[in-house]
């Protein structure tokens, strides 16, 4: 299929489109936490996909390359928005921009069960706060179901080092769900 | 929202199912290609019809056209000068003709 689509097969790009969409929009999903700007993130990938096919040599599987693209996209796209969210902000500051900035609702998970959606809410709330590598082995982990070989591979790095994100990265949530809920009820 | 342990909470992503984009996503993607595309050239235009990008264009031209014009004039005076230099020789020559002849006059 990638050779295929080297040599520029378009039926072949609409296969691999096809195949990989729900991978990678689940995946920017999970990240970005909006419907919208996985959207967004998910046809940026394709884009690239079809624009630097040629410099896919086969060393790794072509899911463990859609994820790594997927996967600095969406944190690329977060980084775009608090930029444009800091210049709002500053602007606000100095009166330029009479627009309200508005906190984006709580994000709920299409796939989520819906005795979990309330908690599941809470936790993409904490997530969202997580450093870069711990929210990305988290997501893969969680959201995609990678298991840390996978993981490994997809973040170019050790098991090991895996098992250490994901060990911080609950370590982190448990502790801002527990100060969460204490502020909650207080 | 109940009081929940953040274990439980942690777990609550536990069977969740994948999400997908909505239908026609191949077409957006198609569209998004095209638009990158045109967006290339689209933006190239816009870039050379810029006012400033056309005057220096212009002037760029008017330069490189002064500088083939006085280059030609330097090289067309340039070439007249071996001329010069025969005329000079010829001039010379008929100099040291002229002294032979009057060093034999002479002589006699």
């Amino acid at each position: 299929m990638v050779e295929q689509l080297k040599r520029g097969d378009e039926s072949a790009f609409k296969i691999i489109v096809t195949t990989w969409q729900d991978m990678v929009y689940n995946t920017a999903m999970g990240i970005l936490q909006s419907a919208e700007d996985a959207e967004d993130v998910a046809q940026e990938v394709f884009v690239q996909v079809y624009e630097s096919i040629h410099t896919f040599k086969g060393e790794s599987k072509l899911s463990t390359w859609l994820y790594r693209i997927t996967t600095s996209k969406a944190l690329d796209h977060i980084r775009r928005k608090k930029r444009k969210k800091r210049f709002a902000f500053v602007q606000h500051l100095f009166g330029e921009n009479n627009e309200v900035i508005v906190q984006p609702p709580d994000f709920h998970h299409p796939g989520v069960v819906l005795d979990n959606k309330e908690k599941a809410a809470a936790l993409f709330k904490a997530i969202e706060k997580l450093p870069d590598n711990q929210k990305i082995a988290y997501v893969l982990n969680k959201v995609e179901g990678l298991n840390y070989q996978e993981i490994s591979e997809v973040m170019k790095t050790t098991v090991s080092s895996v098992e250490s994100l994901l060990h911080r990265a609950k370590s982190n949530l448990r502790k801002w769900l527990r100060e969460l809920y204490r502020n909650h009820h207080e | 929202m109940e009081k929940k342990d953040s274990p439980d909470i942690l777990d609550s992503l536990e069977g969740l199912q994948k999400a997908g984009p909505g239908p026609f996503f191949y077409t957006r993607v198609q569209a998004r290609l095209q638009k990158e595309e045109s967006g290339i050239w689209s933006t190239l235009v816009a870039y050379i019809t810029r006012p400033s990008v056309a005057l220096a264009t212009l002037c760029l031209i008017f330069l490189l056209n002064a500088a083939a014009f006085f280059y030609e004039r330097q090289a067309s005076s340039l070439a007249a000068d071996p001329n010069e230099q025969t005329v000079n020789e010829d001039y010379n020559t008929t100099l040291a003709a002229n002294s032979y002849y009057d060093e034999n006059n002479d002589a006699r």
